[in-house]
C-alpha cells in the first residue's frame, strides 16, 4: 500500500516536472496579487504592515483555487483516475497521494516565497518567520479541502469558476486564524501559539477527513 | 391503523399526496403568520417605549433566520436519506429545500440589516451571526450552484448531497472562527440571544410567527418538489395519466 | 392610525423590513406557479405531438 503511494506520488511530480510552467504560473499569480495591493491602496509603511497578513492568504487562497482546476482534470480526461479506481489499491490512498503532490509543488512554493512578501510589506523578521510557519500549516489544509469541490466538479463546463465558489467559504477558517497569527506576532507579549495549535487540529482533521470525502466524490463523479 | 411510509417514496405516490397537503399547509402558514404579527405589533404595545418601537422589525427576522438554519438541517437530513437508501424523492426534496432555504437567509440577512440601523446605527456590522448568515447563504449559494451545473441528474443528485454534507461538517468550525477570531481572549462579544430575557408577549408572537414560515416553507417545498417530479417524470406513463393533462 | 403607521420614528424601517419579507415570499410562490405552468404546458405539447405522430403512422 505505502509503496503504491510513493509510485503515485512519484508520478505525478514527474509529470508535473515536465510541464514546469504550470508551478511559475501559480507562483506568479500569488506574487501578482500580493503587489496589486499596495498600489490599489496605498504605499504607507504602518497602513502595509497592518493590511499584510489579510492580503497574503487571500492571495494564497485565490492561487490555490486556481491550481486545484489540475489537480484531476488531466487524469480524468485520459481515462487514469478510472482505472485508479479500479485498482486493488484502496483510492482514498492513491487521493492522498495526488493531494500531497499537489500541495509540493503548489503550496510549497509559496510558502517559500512568502518572506518577499514580508519585504514588500515591511514586516519585521519575527512576522515572516510566523508567516512561513503558518503558510506551511495551512496551505496544506487547502489542498486538501479544495480536492473534495475538484473531484466533483470534474469534467464539468466552467468548473474552475465554480470550485472556486464551492471552497472559498470553506476556506474561512484557515484565513481567520492563519491571519490572525500574522497580526498577533506584530503585538508584542501574545502568544501565537493558540493560532498554531488550531491550524494543526485542521490539518489533521483535513488528513484523515479529506482524502475519504474526496474518493466519495470521484467515485460520484466517475460512475 | 399502519400507514406505509415506504409507499409514499415513491414520486407517484407522493405527488398526489402532496398535492392535498399544499392547500392546508397554506392556510395554516398564512393564519398563523397573522396571529403572530398581529400579536405582536398589537399585544405588546405597553411594553416598547417609543424608543424601543423597532423591536416589532424581530418577529420577521428571528423567524427567517431560525428558519435559514433548520432547512440546512432538513436539507441535508434528506441529502443523507438520498445516499444512504439511494430514493429518488429524498434528493428531489433536498434540492426543493435548498432554495427555499436561501429566500429565508436573505430575507435574515436583509432584515438583519434594518434591524442593524435601527439599533447599532449602522445598516451592516461584521458581528459573528450578521457573518454567520453571509457564509450561510454562500453555503447555500453553492450547493445550488453545483447542482445546477451537472447536467447528469444521478450524478448532480449525490454530487450536491455530498457537498451539503462537507459543509456541514465544516459548519461547527466556521462558526467557530468566525466567533472568536482571537483564541488568545475568546469571549464572545456579540449580544448574546438569550430567550429568558425577552418579554413573553414578544417571545409568544415570534414562535407564533415562525411556525407560520414553517408552514410556508412545507408548502413552497412541496409546491417545488411536485414541479421537480413532473419534469424529471415527464416520460413515465403515471404522469400522461394525470388528470393536468387530461382535460 | 398615523401614529400607528409612525411607530415612533421607526415606522420606515419597520414596513420596508416587512415589506422586503413579504415581497421574497410573495414572489417565491409565484414564480413556482409559473414554473409548474410551464411544464405543464410542454408536457400538455409533447403529448400532442406524439398522439399526431401515432396518428400519422396508423395512416
Amino acid at each position: 500500500m505505502f509503496s503504491a503511494f510513493l509510485l503515485i506520488l512519484k508520478r505525478d511530480l514527474l509529470l508535473a516536472m515536465r510541464r514546469r510552467s504550470e508551478i511559475f504560473t501559480v507562483l506568479f499569480f500569488f506574487i501578482v496579487v500580493i503587489s496589486l495591493f499596495p498600489l490599489g491602496i496605498s504605499t504607507e509603511d504602518q497602513l502595509l504592515k497592518q493590511i499584510a497578513p489579510g492580503v497574503v492568504w487571500v492571495a494564497a487562497l485565490l492561487a490555490s483555487t486556481l491550481a486545484l482546476d489540475r489537480l484531476f482534470s488531466d487524469d480524468y480526461e485520459d481515462g487514469t483516475l478510472e482505472q485508479m479506481t479500479l485498482t486493488p489499491v484502496s483510492l482514498p490512498i492513491v487521493v492522498l497521494a495526488k493531494m500531497i503532490a499537489h500541495w509540493l509543488l503548489t503550496g510549497l512554493p509559496l510558502v517559500l516565497i512568502s518572506p518577499l512578501v514580508g519585504l514588500f510589506y515591511h514586516l519585521p523578521f519575527e512576522s515572516i518567520k510566523v508567516m512561513m510557519l503558518v503558510l506551511l500549516l495551512g496551505t496544506p489544509v487547502l489542498s486538501m479541502l479544495g480536492a473534495i469541490a475538484a473531484a466533483l466538479t470534474l469534467g464539468l463546463r466552467g468548473g474552475g469558476v465554480l470550485v472556486s465558489l464551492l471552497v472559498l467559504p470553506l476556506y474561512i477558517p484557515v484565513l481567520v486564524y492563519g491571519a490572525g497569527a500574522i497580526s498577533t506576532s506584530m503585538v508584542e507579549g501574545l502568544s501565537i501559539q493558540p493560532y498554531v495549535l488550531l491550524l494543526s487540529a485542521f490539518m489533521l482533521l483535513a488528513i484523515i477527513f479529506s482524502p475519504w470525502a474526496t474518493a466519495a466524490a470521484i467515485k460520484i463523479s466517475i460512475e | 391503523m399502519k400507514i406505509n411510509w415506504f409507499k409514499y417514496s415513491a414520486p407517484m405516490n407522493f405527488y398526489p399526496l402532496a398535492g392535498k397537503l399544499i392547500p392546508l399547509f397554506w392556510i395554516l402558514a398564512i393564519a398563523l403568520i397573522a396571529l403572530g404579527l398581529y400579536w405582536g405589533f398589537f399585544k405588546t404595545a405597553d411594553v416598547l417605549s417609543d424608543q424601543k418601537q423597532y423591536y416589532r422589525i424581530i418577529y420577521v427576522h428571528v423567524a427567517s433566520a431560525w428558519m435559514a438554519m433548520w432547512l440546512y438541517a432538513v436539507m441535508v437530513a434528506w441529502a443523507m436519506v438520498g445516499l444512504v437508501f439511494n430514493t429518488r424523492l429524498s434528493f428531489m426534496m433536498a434540492s426543493a429545500t435548498a432554495i427555499t432555504g436561501t429566500v429565508m437567509t436573505v430575507i435574515a440577512l436583509a432584515t438583519g440589516a434594518i434591524w442593524g440601523k435601527t439599533s447599532w446605527g449602522t445598516w451592516w456590522d461584521w458581528d459573528p451571526k450578521l457573518t454567520s448568515f453571509l457564509i450561510l447563504l454562500f453555503v447555500y449559494i453553492g450547493y445550488i450552484a453545483l447542482q445546477s451545473a451537472i447536467d447528469d441528474v444521478r450524478r448532480s443528485d449525490k454530487a450536491s448531497a455530498l457537498l451539503a454534507l462537507v459543509g456541514l461538517a465544516l459548519v461547527p468550525i466556521i462558526y467557530y472562527a468566525v466567533n472568536c477570531p482571537d483564541p488568545n481572549e475568546c469571549a464572545s462579544l456579540h449580544q448574546e440571544s438569550s430567550l429568558e430575557r425577552v418579554e413573553s408577549n414578544i417571545l409568544i408572537a415570534m414562535l407564533i410567527t415562525t411556525l407560520g414560515f414553517w408552514m410556508y416553507s412545507f408548502a413552497t417545498i412541496l409546491m417545488r418538489v411536485r414541479t421537480i417530479i413532473l419534469e424529471r417524470e415527464r416520460n413515465t406513463s403515471w404522469v400522461s395519466k394525470l388528470k393536468e393533462f387530461n382535460n | 392610525m398615523n401614529e400607528f403607521f409612525h411607530m415612533g420614528g421607526f415606522g420606515a424601517y419597520i414596513w420596508s423590513a416587512m415589506g422586503i419579507a413579504a415581497l421574497l415570499m410573495v414572489l417565491e410562490p409565484v414564480t413556482l406557479v409559473f414554473r409548474r405552468r410551464s411544464v405543464i404546458a410542454q408536457i400538455k405539447r409533447n403529448k400532442r405531438l406524439e398522439e399526431r405522430r401515432l396518428n400519422n403512422e396508423k395512416n
